[in-house]
This record gives structure tokens, sequence and C-alpha cells, in this order.
């Protein structure tokens, strides 16, 4: 018994030690947060709205998707719905449609609010175009920006027709650059799209003339300059040189007015300095332009006559008869084409962080449109070294790539005249076969700061969400009331930038999938993650419950 | 877990009453190697191997070995909130060992076994793939979308063992053939624990933090292994 009794001893030694051992492992998911990478859309595009003169969002902005692969655009959170924060939407590709290969989606938003001209933006997303971005300027009709005429008058009209000559001018002085005159005949009945008459007692003119040498024309341009799909005309394929562009809406009651039972005359005023690459030389009268028409409704482009520039009081204009309304455009005839090719441009700059979320701003402008042609493509990149960019929808020959620096006073992608330091720029014929361009980099950048962290809910911590790659994040200086501006974009779930200043306080948001986040006057200190316990400001939906 | 110590207890409470007859008569006074030695096939958690014995004096043997542990086991659960299919199986776990076991009672099989094993690669991997159909806003989300979710844990180096066993002899101890049952641990080195996500789940670097922190106390290697011997 005494020697069981040793035993017993032996064997509970070796067993409670076992039985500590097995009880005191923890288990291996203890605390885990299971991320979901909510960046399940991979290819997106940002439009960011703004009033073209004030800078902050139109009031009353709404936004839809149009176009041959509209079906499989999403907002960014994963809804059909689109939603709009501050003016800025998110939209991207159904993960099961992301493009492969050489093919690409294309897609149209179309913006409207009270009081501004709509906007229908074309979009392309290739299998390389991750991230795109479009700053939209929108002109109110009631407040253009310089460099747009506006003008909105109300005339009577008798059983949908009328009843005597209306003329509609915005005003002119003698340094106008930009104009519209429309008359209208008496005896013209308004018909809508389905041309049928419109019963009415008035009808409501909306004006607007873009002065082709200022950016906000080449931005409110529908489709951009290059375009692949006229409808009509010379060719299927040009690349616009405006030398004037204007848009008429007009309405009875509130139904559009879309055509008219006899042509209707339009004189539309030019920008004498625009450049005549036929000619080599500015514009004058005598030059033959060709007219286009735009409607927002179908996002194409046709062609719709010659037109012989005439001169008045010291102006250029180009007159013209329609029987429908839409936007109208003088293109000045040149030879630059569209490029055919999937163009590509590597970046040589070792000296750049590989984790760096810099946005850097690059243009590309053909030459042989004169000096002051506007960019036919400029988009926001993220530069390390050895990235390859392809692009679309720019032009074949010679063209300029010019990249600069996105800084707190120069982050506006449409204001290609008032850039940041640029720092790299060469001339190449980009769309050749075979073309192989390496852009080098002139940029030293200054101490990076990195912000990591999760955003959180605000009424249960417990749920995090990590940034996810390719979203952006945008910032302004505390206590202002700036428009936010673009900060960077997230690299392996963090912001390294440089642009942020030591003892400096900001406010911050970004859009994480979808989910809004923000933190209001973050001070910037040395070694301390500036994105830490940014929260969510907008659930829009149940993911913070 | 709980249900088996207590069993574990019983049983060998139970074969104190057996009085294994150890075999003691030989001659230990002739060179190391005319001496008593035995091979073993074994059997346990640490999975399947080959043990050969020599004694070497009376009442102490040593052992050198070496075991494979060929394992794989597949189970749906929950994984967080989501449901999940979990692959669960061992990589290159193998040791050497080297234990001398020392008989402290004449008349007991009994033994106590002090010692030490290499592990040369060995790994644990437990791998995560969720199922079912998921919702991102209006984008319906399949499990495969979501991709895999695997941790896993890798020792390697010396690790110093403990344990104690029986030896049952047949035959009062005149067979050759025995059986031997051990209980005891490893103290393995601290595991390098990773944990790496495909697709959706590529971003967990947060929780890999977390994974190694849990399993940093993962160094404890419990054996319950069976052999079957052969003395000659």
């Amino acid at each position: 018994m005494k020697n069981q009794q040793r035993y017993l001893l032996y064997i509970a030694g070796i067993l409670l030690p076992l039985i500590t051992i097995i009880w005191c492992c923890t288990k291996p998911t203890k605390d885990f947060i299971i991320n979901v990478n909510s960046d399940i859309i991979t290819y997106k595009a940002t439009f960011d709205f703004t009033d073209a003169r004030t800078g902050r969002a139109p009031a009353g902005l709404t936004v839809s998707l149009t176009g041959a692969d509209a079906a499989v655009i999403y907002d960014y959170s994963g809804t059909k719905a689109l939603k709009l924060l501050d003016g800025r939407v998110t939209v991207g590709v159904h993960p099961h449609n992301n493009p492969a290969g050489t093919a690409a989606l294309s897609f149209n938003i179309v913006a409207t609010a009270d009081n501004y001209l709509p906007v229908n933006i074309p979009v392309t997303i290739g299998s390389t175009n991750h991230n795109q971005n479009f700053s939209v300027p929108l002109i109110n009709i009631d407040n253009p920006p310089d460099g747009v005429a506006t003008r909105e008058q109300n005339n009577a009209i008798t059983s949908s027709t009328t009843p005597s000559a209306i003329t509609v001018s915005t005003s002119t002085n003698a340094t106008t650059t930009a104009s519209i005159n429309l008359i209208i005949p008496a005896g013209t009945q308004l018909r809508n799209a389905a041309n049928a008459t419109i019963a009415g007692s008035s009808v409501n003119s909306v004006l607007s003339a873009f002065d082709p040498a200022q950016p906000l024309a080449s931005v409110n341009l529908p489709g951009g300059s290059v375009q692949t799909n006229i409808s009509g005309g010379p060719s299927s394929s040009l690349v616009f040189q405006p030398a004037g562009f204007a848009t008429v809406i007009l309405k009875v009651g509130n139904t559009e007015v879309k055509n008219f039972s006899q042509p209707v005359t339009v004189q539309l005023g030019l920008n004498a300095t625009t450049y005549n690459p036929v000619t080599n030389a500015v514009i004058k009268a005598g030059d033959v332009l060709d007219i286009y028409s735009y409607q927002v409704e179908t996002g194409v482009w046709k062609y719709e006559s010659t037109a012989t520039i005439t001169s008045s009081s010291g102006r250029l204009f180009a007159n013209f008869q329609v029987n429908h309304l839409c936007s109208f455009l003088a293109h000045v005839r040149n030879p630059v084409q569209p490029c055919s090719n999937v163009a590509s441009i590597t970046f040589n700059a070792p000296q750049i962080n590989p984790n760096s979320s810099e946005q850097f701003i690059l243009d590309i402008t053909p030459a042989g449109l004169g000096n002051n042609a506007p960019p036919v493509l400029s988009q926001y990149i993220t530069l390390h070294d050895k990235d390859v960019i392809n692009f679309r929808r720019i032009t074949a020959g010679a063209v300029n790539i010019k990249v600069s620096v996105v800084d707190y006073d120069h982050y506006k992608l449409h204001e290609y005249r008032n850039r940041g330091a640029q720092v790299g720029s060469v001339n190449v014929n980009i769309c050749a076969a075979g073309q192989s361009t390496t852009v080098p980099i002139n940029y030293a950048p200054g101490t990076y700061l990195t912000g990591t962290g999760a955003a959180v809910c605000p009424n249960n911590p417990a749920v995090i969400f990590l940034p996810p790659d390719g979203a952006q994040v945008y910032y302004r200086k505390s206590g202002t009331r700036d428009q936010y501006r673009i900060l960077g974009t997230i690299v392996n779930q963090g912001i390294t930038t440089t642009q942020l200043v030591t003892g400096q306080r900001y406010d911050l948001n970004g859009n994480y999938s979808g989910k809004m986040v923000g933190r209001s006057d973050v001070l910037i200190r040395t070694g301390v993650s500036f994105l830490d316990s940014t929260v969510v400001i907008n659930s829009g939906s149940s993911f913070c419950q | 877990m709980k249900n088996f110590l207590p069993a574990a207890l019983a049983v060998l409470f139970m074969v104190l009453q057996y009085q294994g007859n150890a075999q003691y008569d030989y001659d230990y006074e002739g060179p190391l190697f005319s001496r008593p030695k035995a091979i073993a096939l074994t059997l346990g958690t640490q999975g399947v191997g080959v043990d050969f014995t020599q004694n070497v004096s009376f009442g102490v043997s040593v052992r050198l070995g070496a075991s494979y542990l060929p394992f794989s086991y597949k189970y749906s659960g929950l994984f967080g909130n989501v449901n999940s299919d979990v692959k669960l199986k061992t990589k290159n776990f193998a040791n050497a060992h080297l234990l001398v076991d020392w008989f402290p009672f004449e008349t007991l099989g009994l033994r106590v076994t002090p010692g030490v094993g290499y592990f040369f690669n060995a790994q644990s991997v437990a791998t995560v793939t969720p199922k079912g159909n998921y919702k991102y806003g209006d984008i319906d989300i399949t499990g495969e979308d979501i991709g895999t979710m695997t941790g896993t844990l890798e020792w390697k180096g010396l690790a110093p063992y403990l344990g104690a066993g029986w030896l049952f002899s047949f035959q009062e101890g005149e067979s050759p053939i025995s059986i031997t049952v051990d209980l005891g641990t490893y103290y393995l080195s601290r595991p390098d624990a990773t944990l790496t996500g495909t697709k959706l789940l590529e971003n967990n670097s947060y929780n890999e933090k977390r994974f190694q922190e849990n399993v940093k106390n993962y160094r404890w290697l419990p054996v319950l292994q069976a052999s079957l011997r052969y003395t000659f």
C-alpha cells in the first residue's frame, strides 16, 4: 500500500504538469477581429463635383450612371445607389467583371443640380486603371466662373409656337471671349425629344458659352477632347480643338425643348487666339470650322455642318443653323488623331519611398495643337520607382508628359495652368507601337510621415475597418473652411506622405470602401500615426451596428 | 479532454496492480552492446516512429529514435462570425530523440524518462476557407471570392523531454515482445507564428500580431505513446 501511494505520487507528478500545460494555452484566435478586406472593388473612379466658382459642392447634386457597362458599375460601398458626400462619389467595377488584358469597360456618369449645367462624363476603365479621378467643376447658371458667359431668359409662346422671333444672347463687351446668340424665328414649333409639340405659355432659355482657352472649357467638354465615336462627318475619330463651345437648354414648363419645326440660327463667339494647325496661325475670318453637337442623354457627339468664320466689331463668330438643341462646338480641323494603342510609361524614381501615398498630377498634352493647348489627360497618380501606367484616350504622335507635385495649394486636376512643382517631363510619341518610355522623376522628398491604424465605429469601437489599399484620404487645415483636398492613396494600409507639416493641425477624411471616415483637428507629430482613432462618420448602412 | 484525464488516471492506477516484470536478469558486466537492447515501433501523439533501446546498466537504458506525425483533419465551424471550413494538418512534423529510461523500482515496469528531442522543421497549419454567400452592398460575394486564411506554427531545434511510462512484459519476462506506454511532454522552442490570407482576407497583419501573442506559449508537446518492443 505504501508503494502504491508512492506510485500514485509519481504518476500525479507527471500528469499534473500535463493538465496545466493543456489548460494554460490560449486559444489561437482569441481577440481576433476578422478583417475582411473591404477593398472588394478594386477598379474605381472618383468624381469630385464642385461649383466652378466657389469650389464647394453644389446643393441638390444628383448623379446617375448610363452607358454600355453601367450595369456592372456600383458605388464603392457595393450598392447600386450612388452615395455622394461633399460632392464626391466613388464608383467601381463589380469584382466579377473586372477588366482583363486589353479589354476595357466604359460607362458615363451624369450629374445634375438645380441651376447648374448638367454634365455627362464618359469613363473607360482598363485592366491597369485601378484608380481614376475626375475633377468636375459645375457651372452655376446664375453665378458662372470667369471664362463662362451665361444668359437666362423667359419668352411667351402661343400654342407651342413662337409668336415672334426670339433672340437670346449672352452679354458681350470688348474683352468677351465667349458668347452665344440664339435666334428662333417666328412661327417655330417647340418640340420635345419625341418630336411632339410642348404645351405651355412660356419658354425658358439658358445659354452658356465657354472660352475654349480656359481650363473650365476642356473639363466641361463632354468626353474630353479625344473622341473615337463621333456620329457622321469626316471621321468618327478626332481630337477636338474648340474655337468656341456653348450649351443651350430650353424648357417649356419642365419639358426640355429638343427639336424645332424649322431651323434656328446660332451665332457662336470664338476665341480669336485659337491656333489653327492648318494655317499655322491663329484663326481668322474665312477659315472653315466643323460644327458638332452633343446630347447629354446620348453621350455622343454628332457632326452638324461646316461654318465659315465671320468677323464683326473685331470679334470672330461661327454662324450655323440647327433644328435641335444641345451643346455646340466649333472645331478647328487638325491632323492630330486619337491613339489606337494602349500606351504606357515607366517611372524612374528610386528616391521615392516604396510605400509613398503621395499624389502627383500627370498631364499629357499633344504637340501640334499650339502652345496653349490643354492636356488631353490629367490624372492623379501615386508614383513609385518602376511603376508602369497605361493610358487610353490619348493622342497619337508626339506628346508632352509632365508630372507635377500635388500640394496644399496645387491640387485641382482641371487647373492645368496652376500646377505644383514640376518633377518630370518628356516629349515622346508614346503611342508608337513598341514604344517604351521611361520618365525620370527629379524629386527630393522631404520627411515622410506615416498614418496607419483602423477606423472604428463610434457606437461600437470593437468594430474596426482597416484602410483598404487604393482608398483616398483627403485633408484640410483645421479651423479653415477650405475644400478638402487629396492627401494620398492608401498604400500598404497606411498613408505615407511628406505633405503634412509637423505641429500643424488638420482635418482628415476618407472613403474606406464606401465607409466615410474622418478625424478632425489632428495634431501632426513625428512618430505618431495621424490616422489612429479615425472614426466612421457616415455609416450609411448597418456595418457599424 | 476533461473526461479523458480522470479516465487516464484510473487506467494508470489499475495498472499499478499489475506486477510487470522488467528484464533485470541480463548480464550487465560485459561490453555495452552485449547488454540487452530492443527495437520498438511507436505510435502516439508525436506520430509514428521507431526507437532503438540499449540498456547501459541495471535499471537504466538509453533510447534513440525518430518519429513523424502525418496529421490532417477537416471540420466546419464558425471563424469569427463566418461559417468556414477549417483544415488542420501538420507538415514536416518530425523529430529525432535521445532519451534515458530509468526504472526506479526493481519489480515494476514504471520508468521515468528525461531526454531531448530535435525538431527539424515541424509545422502545424490551419487553413480557414469561408463558405456560403455574402453581400457587399448589392454585390453577391461567395466564399471563394473571400479567399482563405492560413495560420502556421513552426518549431525547430532542440526540445527537452520529460515523461514516465510503463513496460508491460509477457510470459513473466520470458517473451522478447513487450509493450510500453509513455506519457510526457516536450518543451519546444517558441513557435514562429505567421498568419497569411488570400484575396479579401489578405490584409490581416493586425490579427497576426494577436495570433503570435496567443500562441507564444504553445511550447508544450504532450506525448501519449504506445510502443511494440522486441528485445534482443
